[in-house]
């Protein structure tokens, strides 16, 4: 039976949704870590093990996303890629597409425009599908 | 020329500068505004010394002043620590006291130094050598720095690697 925490990894520029979801995961019983840049959780993944990463996605940043899901496919420890994507809005349209689409390398796509909470919960669900 | 890779953890209580040091150091700027870290930041720099390159990968920690939440995943592997103390806040020392046996404990006695920080508040400084000997942290190297002017910033950290690479 698997009773170590889940290690989980966020990762993602919105600071306010970092602490709320960190909060919220280590209450459940997560082994938490946050970083706000996505060259942080780059450079954590290749020194720290986890079960599951989750990751914002920025229309600017979708080439680091699939380096960091490269990185986490090359590494012995299996570790799933939950992206936290953006309403199809002008700006950001082209990373929800791609995720949609199944284009970017991650597990599952969560649409991050959710009120926190339900955000916070489909997240957890997420984490133990 | 020599490539060497050092792992240095920024240990210290709440808003006493490391962010503001490290950012100091890697791209010589600071500001004014205060963001408390969230989890970790990872900045890297090249530094040489003599015909060494040393890529000093420094982990910038979130501020702690409840010890038991700092992980030690983080500090595990570190060739060093950077303890940052707030020079007109002497309270800022015991979090420094409890965090560095803390490290210690973790990864073994290892090159570290004390950086004194917010020097240039010269009017609000309230740390003598008194107080840093009634500390217990009398025997670490200690440095007085600036984040916001960048005095001795780049001496201190300059300080750290030369003692990484004769450990």
């Amino acid at each position: 039976m698997h009773t170590d925490p889940l290690r989980v990894l966020i990762s993602d520029e919105e600071r306010a949704l970092l602490f709320s979801l960190s909060n919220y995961l280590t209450f459940r019983g997560c082994q938490v870590d946050c970083t706000e840049r996505l060259a942080d959780a780059q450079a954590l993944v290749h020194h720290l093990h986890y079960d599951v990463v989750v990751v914002g996605l920025r229309a600017d940043e979708l080439a680091r996303v699939r380096e960091l899901a490269a990185d986490l496919r090359g590494l012995n420890h299996p570790t799933r890629v939950v992206a936290l994507a953006p309403k199809s809005v002008d700006s950001e349209s082209s990373a929800m597409r791609e995720a949609r689409r199944g284009l970017l390398p991650v597990d599952r796509v969560i649409e991050r425009d959710l009120p926190l909470a339900e955000l916070a919960r489909t997240i957890c669900s997420a984490l133990v599908d | 020329m020599a490539l060497v890779q050092k792992k240095v953890c920024m240990l210290g209580a709440t808003a006493v500068g490391k962010t503001s040091l490290v950012r100091r150091f890697v791209e010589s700027v600071f500001s004014e505004k205060y963001q408390a870290t969230i989890g970790v930041k990872i900045d890297r720099k090249l530094v040489e010394v003599g015909d060494t390159t040393v890529s000093l990968l420094l982990w910038d920690l979130q501020g702690e002043d409840e010890i038991e939440r700092v992980r030690l995943s983080y500090l595990r592997g570190a060739s060093g620590f950077i303890y940052v103390a707030d020079g007109t806040r002497p309270e800022t020392l015991d979090t420094v006291r409890t965090l560095r046996a803390v490290a210690e404990a973790t990864v073994g006695d290892v090159p570290s130094l004390l950086f004194l920080n917010k020097s240039d508040l010269a009017e609000g400084w309230a740390l003598d050598e008194s107080a840093i000997a009634a500390s217990g942290l009398g025997e670490l190297p200690t440095i007085r720095t600036s984040a916001r002017t960048g005095d001795q910033v780049e001496v201190g950290f300059q300080r750290l690697v030369q003692q990484l690479l004769v450990s």
